[in-house]
C-alpha cells in the first residue's frame, strides 16, 4: 500500500466557479490539498481574492453554515500581521486578473498546500493547516493558516471557491491521501 | 506466471503518489548540490510530475549569511519576487524582494563561535506546478536552533517566491524545470552530514 496516493487532480480547462471532490473514501488517515490557482475578478484593485474551503459528510452537500473558523499570520510586502474570521476556512489568498493584464500578471498563480488532519473520525471536529504564497505583481505574501470546521462528521466531499469570482482556467488542485501502516 | 508487485489479488493498486527522485548524504564538503531531470521517461523524468518537494538537513561551515539558496535550470541571471517571514526569537524578521537575485528557501545551521557544532536546519521546500506555463512558485518552511549563543541565526521562517526572467517591466515567466542547484548564499559550503533529499508529486487525472 502506497503511503500517499493521489486521490484525484482538477486541471481547470475553462473558468469555473468552484472546485468540489466528492466521494472521498474514508480510507486514509489524512488528505493533502495542492494548489496553484488564480481568480477571474477584474474589478479594479481587487488583486486578490480569499480561497474558501467548505466541508460535507454522509454524502450531502457542503456545510454552508457558520460552522468554520480560521486563523492566519502573514507577511504581506513589508508588512507582518495575522488575523482572524468565522464562516470560512481560508486556505490563503489567490491572484485575480484584476492584478493586471499583460505577460507580467496573467501567468501569475497563487500556491499553497494544506493538510487535513484525521477528517474520517467521527468524533473530532476536523482541523486543517496550510502555507499559502502569492505573487501579485504589487502584493507579494506569505501566509500559515489555520482552520476549523465545528462539526465532527466524516469529511467526504471538499469544495473550494474563491471570495469572489471565479477560477481562471490552468488553476490546479488536488487531493491526496495519506494512510497509516 | 506471478502477478508484478503493482496488482494484488487481480487489482491495480495505487502507485505512491510522492515518489523518491534522488538523495544525496555528503561525507565531505560541498558547494552546492545539483539534481537534473533524466528526461528519459522513467523516475527521474521530471516532466511527469505536477509538483516537486525538495527535503533537506542542511549545515555549512562559514559563521554567516547562511540563507539556503535555490536556483532552476542552471541560469544565472534568473530573478524572484520573493516574500518571507521569520522570527529569530526577539524579532519580526520578514522582508519582500522583487526581482531579486537569491531564491532564499530557509537559513542553514552555520559554525557561529559558540554555537554547537551538530545543529542542522530542516527545510521543507515545495516547487509547484513545475511543468506548466506560468510563473513557478516556491512555498517553504524552515527551522534552525542554534542554541541561545546566536539568536541572529536562529530562526523559524515561512517563504514563498516567484522565479521568471528580466524583461522591460520585470519578470517574465520560464518554461518547465529541469534542474535544481542548492548552495548557500555566501558562498561557503554544506558540511559532511548533510541530507537533501528530492520527491516528485504526481497528479491523478481521473476525468
Amino acid at each position: 500500500m502506497a503511503v500517499i496516493e493521489a486521490i484525484a487532480t482538477t486541471y481547470l480547462e475553462a473558468d469555473a466557479a468552484s472546485v468540489e471532490f466528492t466521494s472521498i473514501p474514508a480510507t486514509y488517515e489524512h488528505l493533502e490539498l495542492r494548489f496553484t490557482a488564480r481568480g477571474t475578478d477584474t474589478t479594479a484593485a481587487t488583486y486578490y481574492t480569499s480561497l474558501n474551503l467548505q466541508f460535507g459528510t454522509g454524502g450531502g452537500a457542503v456545510d454552508t453554515g457558520a460552522n468554520y473558523s480560521r486563523h492566519y499570520m502573514l507577511q504581506a510586502g513589508l508588512v507582518a500581521g495575522g488575523n482572524a474570521g468565522i464562516n470560512q476556512i481560508w486556505l490563503g489568498t489567490i491572484e485575480n486578473a484584476g492584478s493586471g493584464t499583460g505577460t507580467e500578471h496573467v501567468g501569475r498563480y497563487a500556491a499553497g498546500q494544506a493538510e487535513i488532519l484525521d477528517y474520517a473520525n467521527a468524533n473530532k471536529n476536523t482541523t486543517v493547516l496550510g502555507l499559502n504564497g502569492r505573487h501579485a505583481y504589487w502584493s507579494p505574501e506569505v501566509r500559515f493558516n489555520s482552520g476549523l470546521w465545528d462539526a465532527t462528521g466524516a469529511v467526504d466531499r471538499i469544495k473550494l471557491a474563491p471570495y469572489t469570482g471565479s477560477f481562471v482556467r490552468g488553476s490546479e488542485f488536488t487531493l491526496y491521501g495519506l494512510n497509516s501502516s | 506466471m506471478a502477478d508484478p508487485a503493482y496488482i494484488v489479488d487481480g487489482v491495480l493498486t495505487d502507485g505512491e503518489a510522492w515518489v523518491a527522485v534522488d538523495s544525496d548524504v555528503l561525507t565531505g564538503t560541498a558547494t552546492s548540490i545539483t539534481w537534473t531531470s533524466t528526461d528519459d521517461g522513467q523516475v527521474g523524468d521530471w516532466s511527469q510530475y505536477m509538483d516537486m518537494v525538495i527535503i533537506c538537513y542542511v549545515r555549512t561551515d562559514g559563521t554567516g549569511n547562511s540563507y539556503v539558496k535555490l536556483g532552476f535550470n542552471n541560469l544565472t541571471t534568473d530573478l524572484f519576487d520573493t516574500v518571507q517571514m521569520e522570527g529569530d526569537g526577539a524579532t519580526d524578521a520578514s522582508s519582500s524582494n522583487t526581482v531579486f537575485s537569491y531564491n532564499f528557501i530557509g537559513k542553514a545551521g552555520s559554525a557561529l563561535t559558540g554555537a554547537p557544532a551538530n545543529c542542522f536546519a530542516a527545510i521543507v521546500c515545495h516547487v509547484m506546478d513545475i511543468n506548466a506555463s506560468k510563473y513557478k512558485n516556491v512555498l517553504s518552511y524552515n527551522a534552525v536552533d542554534m542554541d541561545t549563543t546566536d539568536a541572529d541565526e536562529s530562526r523559524a521562517m515561512i517563504y514563498s517566491s516567484t522565479w521568471g526572467a528580466a524583461d522591460a517591466t520585470g519578470l517574465d515567466k520560464h518554461g518547465p524545470i529541469s534542474r535544481m542547484d542548492l548552495g548557500i548564499f555566501g558562498g561557503t559550503n554544506f558540511v559532511a552530514g548533510c541530507r537533501f533529499d528530492l520527491f516528485g508529486v504526481l497528479p491523478r487525472m481521473v476525468a
